[in-house]
């Protein structure tokens, strides 16, 4: 993986983590922002000069692809690099929340 | 049918006041005045209507036709409507009854606002950039030089543009900042 890429998506925001989450299913934008908005219980808004800002430059980083186009609507899901960027980041969250609760984090022996 | 009456206003707005363009557009709607056009450098033609609280959002982007029919589908989904493009500004609005705040922004994160202000600084403010330094400073000096009238007139009017330019920029340096400010408050 680029360092570039690290640096930019390690640690990730929350509307990064969303999106990538969400397109391990094939998604459009609209509905990712629905499905954040119910995961969250409307505590995360993704609005959609921020929805279509961040799906454009995740795809040009690689971390999603285009898939198609139905009814003017653009189908995401996610690549082999994101995955591996969600993971990442999924096992950064494990490390802080055992951490916050008193625990010693030993690597992914953890998980 | 109650006819409709027009008005015309002019106001100056540079490239990054259109956080203050947005509350004056939201301004005149709740006095009954609707935008329906604005032409460059700041003619704005109202259309009257029934006072409302409309909610008007700037988003610049750099996408090419081919995309812009997904890119305004997004928003018409999301509940906003869709007016016209002016110098790659999209303008749209939303009726702030019965909606939630966060509902009523384009923008969710102050990074992704940040990112549009970058695309207007590489769009924009770098091509005056470039005017800047390789016309009018060279020019300046130049112009200084000669006594006739016609050098004396370039001249006042290379001094304008300058103090122009300067103005735009340091209003545009002033806003950047202040975004990446709130950007660290986020963190």
């Amino acid at each position: 993986m680029e360092d570039r890429i690290k640096r930019i998506y390690v640690p990730m925001t929350e509307t990064c983590f969303y999106i990538l989450y969400c397109l391990q299913e094939e998604m459009h934008g609209y509905n990712i922002g629905l499905k954040v908005k119910e995961m969250t219980g409307g505590e995360i808004t993704i609005s959609p000069g921020t929805m279509y800002g961040s799906l454009s430059k995740m795809e040009k980083d690689g971390l999603i692809r285009f898939v198609k186009e139905e009814e003017k609507r653009k189908i995401y899901t996610i690549t082999d690099l994101g995955k591996q960027l969600l993971e990442l980041e999924l096992t950064r969250i494990e490390r802080l929340y055992l951490n916050s609760k008193g625990g010693i984090w030993n690597g992914i022996e953890n998980l | 049918m109650e006819s409709k009456t027009y008005k015309k206003l002019f106001r100056f707005f540079t490239i990054a006041d259109f956080e203050k363009e947005e509350i004056f557009l939201r301004e005149q709607h709740k006095q009954g005045w609707r935008v329906v056009k604005y032409t460059l450098p700041g003619i704005y033609t109202f259309e009257s209507c029934t006072p409302e609280d409309v909610v008007y959002q700037l988003d610049f982007t750099d996408i090419g036709t081919d995309q812009k029919s997904a890119y305004l589908q997004m928003f018409t989904d999301y509940g906003w409507k869709y007016l016209f493009d002016v110098n790659g500004f999209s303008y749209f609005c939303k009726p702030a009854a019965s909606q939630r705040p966060e509902d009523l922004t384009i923008f969710s994160d102050s990074q992704s606002k940040l990112d549009m202000v970058k695309k207007i600084a590489l769009r924009r403010v770098l091509p005056l950039c470039v005017i800047f330094l390789c016309g009018i400073i060279p020019q300046l000096p130049v112009q200084a030089q000669f006594d006739s009238l016609p050098n004396r007139i370039l001249f006042g009017f290379l001094v304008v543009m300058f103090v122009l330019y300067i103005t735009l920029f340091i209003h545009f340096g002033i806003t950047f900042f202040k975004l990446k400010k709130n950007i660290r408050k986020d963190d």
